[in-house]
């Protein structure tokens, strides 16, 4: 049996908002995704930044964070919410036998 | 001796202003844990009734006996509400209250059934501390361990443990 993970929420000092996506159809039944906040939380976000080679030999920074929150029904059709920024959810894990969830998520780029 | 306990209509509304304060210590911000969280609440200020012999919450408590009650164990125990002597209803002042203590004297026989308020309208902060770490514990990792309190309780509550009555 593995270990079990301790979590003490006293590290959820940022507040973030997780939202649901949902796939709507517009006046010409072309399918357009929109997002609804569904639940505002406290959580441990920790950055994670790495280089990412793009064309053009240009780099740019892909910002990944992992957050570590209360757990809802998330999943990767999510995004969240976090300091003005939106992040996709690329995954999302329960804490086995606690109340708590891990996410990752990438930033946005608009 | 038949021992009943109820709580009284107060203790609804200390339970539900200990549940906001207890969500605020864990940082939730949702309604969706809040069954859970309650019911572990109740579990941990009994288990802190238990290692320290006083009663936290509001309570109104019956004691049934015969021809006298002489019982402790009820700290704090405020003034009688009622005393039945065969039936009867009798002065509430014969009823003597010390701290913990309860003790009513009838005739040879009688039977005896007192009513009397006891419990916290505000619970001490060095409990409600000691409650909330316990409750959360519980919440975090309900999984077997040895410890049955945090050792921070346990040294919070200490000052409250009362030995005899």
């Amino acid at each position: 049996m593995g270990e079990l993970e301790r979590i003490n929420q006293g590290n959820f000092d940022q507040k973030i908002q997780l939202l649901e996506g949902v796939v709507l159809k517009d006046s010409k039944s072309s399918p357009i995704r929109t997002f609804t906040v569904k639940h505002t939380q406290y959580a441990q976000v920790i950055e994670v930044n790495s280089q990412e080679a793009v064309t053009n030999e240009a780099s740019r920074m892909i910002t990944r964070i992992q957050v570590t929150t209360y757990i809802a029904p998330v999943n990767n059709r999510w995004r969240l919410n976090w300091e003005g920024n939106s992040y996709d959810v690329i995954s999302a894990a329960q804490i086995q036998r606690t109340p708590f969830m891990k996410l990752e998520a990438i930033k946005i780029f608009k | 001796m038949i021992i009943d306990r109820k709580y009284a209509e107060e203790s609804e509304s200390v339970l539900s202003e200990l549940l906001q304060d207890f969500k605020q210590h864990l940082r939730i911000t949702s309604c969706d844990f809040d069954a859970n969280l309650l019911l572990l609440l109740e579990a941990s200020l009994e288990q802190a009734e238990k290692e320290t012999g006083c009663i936290f919450l509001p309570s109104l408590i019956t004691i049934k006996g015969k021809t006298i009650i002489n019982e402790s164990g009820f700290y704090p125990a405020f003034e009688a509400t009622s005393l039945f002597v065969d039936g009867v209803e009798r002065d509430k002042s014969d009823v003597q209250i010390d701290g913990g203590r309860i003790f009513v004297q009838a005739d040879e026989g009688s039977d005896i059934e007192v009513v009397f308020d006891a419990g916290y309208l505000n619970i001490p902060k060095p409990v409600i501390a000691a409650v909330f770490l316990m409750a959360a514990a519980l919440f975090n990792n309900p999984v077997d361990k040895i410890e049955i309190m945090p050792k921070a309780s346990t040294n919070l509550l200490k000052s409250f443990r009362r030995w005899g009555n």
